[in-house]
């Protein structure tokens, strides 16, 4: 039985049910918790974060008019609230830069669809033995719009309107980031494979 | 083009239907098609990452902490802030009102049939005039001499109404009797505390 997660909110809500409390949580960790890990790359800040979302998620429900309103749509919500927390923290790192230009909108394309295939820092990606390691490098090279777009759909499981309204861009956009960020991992991870070879 | 390339993402993240279209078939779109399924292979089967389970538990202790103010408690204190707020507002506009109702509607009272004012021709008495205002008295116009000066003369017309009045002062007057001030003594008669009767001057103080 898997109630929904509206219900388990009013269970909170008006009853105190701290067990629905902790099922929500429980059924959205794995989302929440990639998505922040992929944007800051170190778990322990991760964890800070997911608590801190969730700090955020209990503060904003107590409030007498700023609660939670959008009735079925809770992971969409505490995601807005966790990509809040991670910017935060990015921003106090000086980590993060929006690099949306005018010409991305219109054109749909990045100054990282322009770089020459050669990727450097390369031989760093060798070393992993894994090919999930090279992957989670591979991510974390991908511009941040990409990157985020790429974990908002990939590890959230936001769809891809959700991911525009979220991140404030056109629903193409999104798609447009989606797809060069698949595109760029793929070369990325052809050139690390082939690397090994050529020398 | 473009289109049909994003839309290739959204087919594979199964939020669209293929609806009829074959990516694998469109020579354009294949290559694209089978890149991008590649990669989407790739993230699948990436294992899933999960937070301390310790931080779980302190969310959920958090979650478990009584709320400084109880949620219906302050809708209700809330409602009524509100309910006092309009009720004193509803009551000061009234107050207002009313005030405003008395001011605008009061006017001095004329108390019709009690008193009246009657302008009864008199002629004046007549004044000996001495020293220089006989040539005032000359330079006059001839027309206001003849001219009686209007008076005033107030007549009663309701003799129950001076009956009472009359009895208030006779009232009064008997109850004012026993105020009246005993006939003035000397300063010499007022005692002085000294057993001596009187004033005593300095000079044959004996102290």
């Amino acid at each position: 039985m898997h109630p929904p997660d509206d219900q388990l909110v009013a269970a909170y809500l008006e009853r105190g049910d701290t067990q629905a409390f902790r099922r929500l949580v429980e059924r959205h960790q794995e989302r929440i918790y990639g998505y922040l890990l992929g944007m800051v790359r170190d778990p322990e800040v991760a964890n800070d974060l997911f608590q801190e979302t969730f700090l955020r998620v209990l503060a904003a429900l107590r409030q007498e008019r700023a609660s939670y309103t959008q009735q079925g749509r809770w992971l969409a919500w505490v995601m807005r609230i966790a990509r809040n927390a991670a910017l935060d923290y990015l921003r106090s790192r000086r980590r993060w830069q929006d690099v949306v230009t005018p010409d991305e909108e219109a054109e749909g394309t990045t100054f990282w669809e322009r770089l020459p295939d050669e990727t450097p820092g390369a031989d760093e990606m060798l070393e992993q033995a894994e090919l999930q390691v090279q992957l989670a490098a591979c991510i974390e090279r991908l511009p941040p719009e990409q990157r985020e777009v790429l974990l908002l759909r990939q590890e959230a499981e936001l769809t891809f309107r959700e991911i525009a309204e979220l991140t404030g861009v056109s629903i193409n956009t999104a798609l447009g980031r989606m797809r060069y960020a698949l595109l760029n991992l793929r070369k990325m991870m052809l050139s690390a494979q082939k690397q090994p070879a050529s020398e | 083009m473009e289109d049909k390339r994003l839309y290739l993402i959204r087919l594979l993240y199964g939020e669209v239907l293929p609806d009829g279209m074959a990516p694998e078939t469109d020579s354009e779109l294949a290559a694209e098609w089978q890149a991008v399924q590649e990669v989407k292979r790739w993230l699948d089967a990436q294992p899933r990452r999960r937070p301390d389970p310790a931080i779980i538990d302190r969310i959920v202790a958090a979650a478990a902490r009584p709320l400084p103010a109880d949620r219906p408690a302050r809708r209700l204190a809330w409602r009524r802030w509100r309910w006092g707020m309009a009720v004193g507002a509803l009551t000061l506009l009234l107050m207002l009102g009313g005030l405003w109702h008395r001011f605008r509607t009061e006017r001095p009272l004329v108390r019709m049939g009690m008193v009246v004012a009657e302008q009864v021709p008199t002629t004046p008495d007549p004044v000996e005039i001495t020293g220089w205002l006989p040539v005032i008295a000359r330079s006059t116009p001839t027309s206001l001499e003849l001219t009686p000066a209007p008076a005033l003369v107030l007549r009663w017309d309701d003799r129950a109404a001076v009956q009472q009045v009359y009895r208030q002062l006779q009232l009064l007057e008997a109850r004012s009797t026993s105020d009246t001030w005993e006939p003035a003594l000397p300063l010499e008669a007022w005692p002085t505390g000294n057993g001596r009767r009187g004033f005593v001057p300095a000079s044959r103080r004996d102290y």
